[in-house]
């Protein structure tokens, strides 16, 4: 109990000292401690050495390993958390965190392929036995956020329970090392958290469970949860919000209206931060697209994680929407005076028959920076590539997906975001990652129909979708240019529904619908 | 400190009104949801009415946002004069290629159009086949021109339902909260609000089920075999066999669906059918389904419309001049929507009814209005079409028009009270209207209702400048939609559809001032040829189709 006590209060004293965001890496190790590895959400693993576009080619599956998480819907496991030197009792090893879908979490240790502990979290959610569909799984939701310590190789994970609860973990031992403490209410649908300055963030959608659909924000320091709500649509960036330098906290609320003379700010990309003083969240600014009555008109709505960056000494984000293109913003100033202007809009790059299902972009967006300052935006995509949207460099007709390439360029003074390259075609290709000049992207293999022409939407089920769905499959292209440098070919055996890829030492994660955690590498490297 | 900066800057955003936006979004609060264009006339009142449209409203048009849009040339083959039916339409489905906005409409060469009114695009199309045993399609005429003629049907209910309020998903008002420490989130409106009133309910309730959210409707038409087919909105195909409906080869008015029956009428002769009211259960398992019948006698039922409907669910149709029957022609007609017998009538002798009727509310009194060749419009009692001797109507007004000119009527309610339209043309007879311009060749004319205690009158309003061959108006937020067709109506009745067509000139659209009858806007010469079908309205656009198989949109635009 003092042990507990001790190291809950050295990881909070940690974390209070630090205003810690997720180290990418230690003095020998690199981590991939939050989904899209970092606050910021450029899915880039910065300190990667062992991958390359040379040695990618050799990539191989490491292992595979099946957890006994029981899938909801369409629902499994999500990206892993890499903690590439974490102490246990017997030294340094690196050790992934896993969640799954019905309340567990699973340190593996990523060496060896094995798991070394489970951890199921009890819950005080009256589970009725059935879940809302695909929409509304029930389950946890939220890919966990683990957060260095004081001591070097010691972390804290956090998680967030099926019953609302904030769950607080050693990575180590699985063992809750705090009390569960309530956050949400329960069965709703956050996504992955997010930290900035001692507070975790999440954002909900759909309003499952009666949840409203806003930014939350718990205060480790003082356990106070702060909350905005835009007044109108869903907030579901796949891989939770994004975090500017300030501590700007960034969302789309799709399909909602935009009323903001009512102040109602749905079909906007929305920016909060925490009151220091009362910890509330409060928006601090907006951009809502000129069209976003259109958008909601035909649910093209916002549902994808924007990423923040720097270029040329200015803080960006870049948003999207199933309507599919691009919106570069300023975070000094989101949408300029009238919040309907972006610094840059592209054209549609995809989605030409304006479908809600199974066209868009549905994830997430990244960005990597050359050391030369080439910034690079990548989309994945889902469905045809539109007809007029071209790049200079294209790898073959793109029928249910691929990956959109970006370079960022000034013209006349102004930023723009100018095409480089279009992937091969991948079945709905979802978030990538990016590490040392490869990109590893991924389709994610399932049906995402959500309507017939006989049933309408009464085809969206689990059921209906799972059986038609086939399985993922894991590309690693050059990032400059787009080239198919390896791809899993068929070894990965299911599909992977809303989850994304961790990339860290070498080795590249993926969990798929049946609960198995994929793990391909270049070569196994052992700890020191 | 740039907290409180961008505070600044949002209140002097909410300051500044962007009264566009403001009232676009409130207006699309209003109107998400409502009533929409599923039948001719918009309802089964046939009032030519649109509810609540968030977008087409008054004061977009006085900024100056009605605009011509787009039109499209459909593959389609004239027969005579007919070429396209004004469209039904559908502002949202969800289907499986996308969110839609959807027209729906004929074309006489016995086809079926959808086309995505926002991006105009087509959606599908579907040819009828020809299944009646005659041998096929027989040869055309003017007065018999064969093929598809009838406007399609959605489901339409007996009562239309109020445009709903409410601002999307959440629409709760914005704002921060914190919970306290250790007891998690503080609930910020956890409720998702009402999505406003929800329809109104069938009256008799006899009907299916509504369609679902995010289920498919199906689209009613009648080919020129007689056949009543039902198509998936989303994609035109069959939901079953069609079936035979009505005798082949006739001229039917437009399909309805109400409470799962489908109604048309037949009039002229044409295929040697009788002038009557057809019916056909489709609540029924197909073996049993049986077409029945209410026939007029010698008299034809008037109206593109065929019939309308009261709220409870009674027919009115409207009857020219003939042969003594029983009921007798120059009548207007109740109908048991069940059993197609006769309830009640009203006759004016002489009068030869020319439009399908249209039935409104009026306090707690429903009413029907109906014009008729002796140049008059009367005003009847629903309950009690003409009283006891069924010759004496609530109302009826001076002569306005000479005869022939009748298309249908439009009606509304506003703060200003009961407002009635109709088409005339020719001398103005006794009426004194305030006018807009000499008007020689037809005009659209405006009543009011008058309550006087215990008197209704037909009180004569405004008559708007000169149109040519005028098709029936519509209504959307005060504003009267009125076409000048430009068909050519002159001359001996053996005048062949060539020259008629020849001799025509384009359609030009015209938005009215519904309290003045000023004109506000017209198309110019944006239409390139005459127009027969009428108009249709919704999302914020109108629709008309022309003689050479076009179909134009004006409205407000949106940005895609």
């Amino acid at each position: 109990m003092h042990r507990l006590v001790l190291s809950v209060a050295g990881a909070i004293g940690f974390v209070v000292a630090s205003g810690a965001v997720p180290h990418a890496q230690t003095a020998s190790r690199a981590n991939w401690l939050t989904d899209g590895g970092d606050a910021q959400r450029t899915s880039w693993q910065r300190h990667e050495t062992l991958i390359s576009p040379a040695s990618v080619k050799n990539m191989a599956l490491m292992w595979k390993l099946k957890l006994d998480n029981q899938p909801r819907e369409m629902h499994n496991l999500f990206a892993p958390l890499i903690l590439g030197d974490l102490q246990v009792a017997s030294g340094a090893r690196e050790i992934a965190v896993v969640a799954g879908i019905s309340d567990n979490i699973y340190g593996i240790d990523v060496e060896k392929g094995t798991q070394v502990w489970k951890r199921h979290f009890d819950s005080t959610y009256d589970d009725t036995g059935r879940s809302g569909g695909p929409l509304c799984p029930g389950g946890q939701t939220a890919t966990p956020i683990a957060v260095p310590t004081e001591t070097p190789g010691k972390y804290v994970v956090y998680a967030i329970s099926w019953d609302g609860r904030l769950r607080t973990v050693d990575p180590s031992t699985g063992q809750e090392i705090a009390r569960a403490e309530p956050f949400l209410p329960a069965n709703g649908k956050p996504y992955s958290l997010n930290i900035f300055n001692n507070v975790l963030y999440t954002t909900t959608a759909q309003g499952c469970g009666g949840t409203p659909n806003q930014f939350y924000g718990y205060d480790l320091k003082t356990k106070k949860v702060g909350s905005f709500n835009p007044g109108s649509g869903g907030m579901w960036p796949r891989l939770g919000p994004s975090i500017g330098k300030d501590g700007s906290v960034y969302a789309g609320s799709g399909d909602g209206d935009y009323f903001p003379e009512r102040q109602i700010f749905g079909q906007a990309i929305v920016a909060v931060k925490q009151n220091p003083e009362t910890k509330a969240l409060e928006m601090t600014d907006w951009y809502a697209p000129s069209n976003a009555y259109w958008l909601r008109k035909r649910d093209l709505d916002m549902n994808a994680t924007g990423p923040v960056f720097e270029y040329k000494g200015k803080e960006y984000t870049v948003h999207t929407s199933k309507e599919c293109r691009l919106w570069l913003l300023d975070t000094s100033g989101l949408g300029g005076e009238d919040h309907r202007t972006p610094e840059y809009r592209t054209p549609l790059i995809c989605n030409e028959e304006v479908q809600f299902a199974g066209a868009g972009v549905w994830g997430a967006l990244a960005t990597w920076e050359e050391a030369n300052g080439t910034r690079w935006v990548l989309v994945p995509f889902w469905g045809p590539k539109h007809s007029q949207f071209t790049a200079p460099i294209e790898h073959g007709p793109v029928v249910q997906g691929a990956v959109a390439a970006f370079k960022m360029e000034e013209k006349g003074g102004k930023p723009q975001l100018t095409p480089a390259w279009v992937s091969r075609n991948m079945w709905q290709a979802d978030p990538v990652v990016i590490a040392n000049g490869v990109v590893f992207a991924y389709g994610n293999g399932e049906d995402t129909t959500q309507a017939t022409f006989d049933g309408g939407l009464g085809y969206n089920t689990s059921a209906n979708r799972i059986a038609h769905s086939g399985h993922a499959t894991l590309y690693a292209l050059d990032a400059r240019t787009g080239d198919e440098l390896w791809s899993s070919g068929d070894q990965i055996t299911s599909f992977s529904h809303f989850s994304s890829l961790a990339v860290a030492n070498g080795r590249v994660y993926l969990g798929t619908y049946d609960g198995t955690l994929y793990c391909f590498g270049v070569k196994p490297t052992a700890m020191k | 400190m740039r907290t409180q900066w961008l505070q600044r800057r949002l209140q002097r955003f909410i300051r500044a009104g962007l009264l566009v936006s403001a009232s676009v979004a409130f207006l699309h609060a209003q109107g998400r949801g409502g009533a929409e264009w599923t039948t001719s006339g918009f309802d089964a009142q046939r009032s030519h009415w649109l509810r609540g449209d968030a977008r087409l409203t008054k004061d977009a048009v006085q900024k100056g946002e009605f605009a011509f849009l787009w039109s499209m040339k459909i593959e389609n083959t004239s027969r005579q004069l007919n070429s396209l039916t004004p469209p039904v339409l559908l502002d949202r489905l969800i289907g499986y290629r996308g969110f839609k906005s959807l027209a729906f409409f004929g074309g006489s060469d016995d086809r079926v159009f959808a086309v995505d009114t926002d991006l105009a695009r087509p959606a599908w199309t579907t040819i009828l086949n020809y299944s009646a045993p005659t041998g096929g399609r027989p040869s055309s005429s003017m007065e018999c021109p064969g093929g598809l003629t009838a406007m399609p049907s959605r489901r339409t209910t007996l009562a239309v339902a109020p445009p709903t309020v409410g601002g999307g998903r959440g629409g709760v008002r914005n704002g921060s909260a914190v919970g306290e420490p250790g007891r998690g989130a503080a609930a910020l409106g956890q409720a998702l609000p009402a999505r406003g009133a929800p329809p109104a309910a069938p009256a008799r309730g006899r009907g299916p089920a509504p369609i679902g959210f995010g289920r498919v409707d199906p689209l009613f038409v009648v080919g020129g075999d007689g056949f009543i087919h039902s198509l998936y909105v989303s994609n035109g195909a069959e939901m079953e066999p069609p079936m035979p409906f009505i005798p082949p080869d006739t001229k039917p008015s437009a399909v309805i669906w109400v409470d799962g029956v489908v109604y048309t009428t037949t009039s002229g002769g044409c295929g040697g059918a009788p002038n009557a009211l057809w019916a056909l259960d489709l609540n029924v398992p197909v073996k049993e389904r049986k077409t029945i019948s209410w026939k007029a006698g010698s008299a034809n039922i008037a109206g593109a419309s065929g019939l309308a409907f009261g709220a409870e669910g009674t027919i009115y149709i409207a009857l020219g001049t003939g042969a003594a029957a029983t009921p007798p022609p120059d009548s207007i007609v109740a109908l048991n929507p069940e059993t197609l017998t006769t309830t009640d009538w009203f006759t004016a002798a002489g009068a030869d009814f020319n439009a399908t009727p249209t039935v409104f509310r009026h306090k707690n009194t429903e009413l029907v209005a109906a014009t008729a060749n002796d140049g008059r419009l009367y005003l009847l009692d629903a309950k009690s079409l003409g009283g006891s001797d069924h010759k004496t109507p609530l109302a009826v007004t001076a002569k306005f028009t000479d005869t022939g000119a009748a298309t249908a009527l439009a009606t509304f309610e506003d703060s200003n009270g009961r407002w009635i339209f109709a088409t005339a043309s020719g001398a103005t007879g006794d009426a004194a209207f305030a006018q807009n311009g000499p008007a020689p060749n037809g005009r659209v004319v405006a009543f009011k209702l008058r309550d006087a205690g215990e008197k209704l009158s037909l009180e004569p309003v405004w008559q708007s400048q000169d149109l040519t061959a005028p098709l029936a108006p519509i209504v959307v937020d005060g504003l009267v939609f009125a076409v000048s067709s430009g068909e050519y109506r002159g001359g001996p009745a053996s005048l062949p559809a060539a020259q008629r067509a020849q001799r025509s000139a384009p359609a030009v659209l015209y938005v009215l001032d519904g309290a003045t009858g000023k004109t506000t806007w017209n198309s110019g010469t944006k239409i390139t040829s005459f127009a027969r079908g009428g108009l249709s309205a919704g999302g914020g656009q109108v629709y008309l189709v022309t003689y050479d198989n076009q179909l134009y949109a004006f409205g407000i635009p949106l940005e895609h």
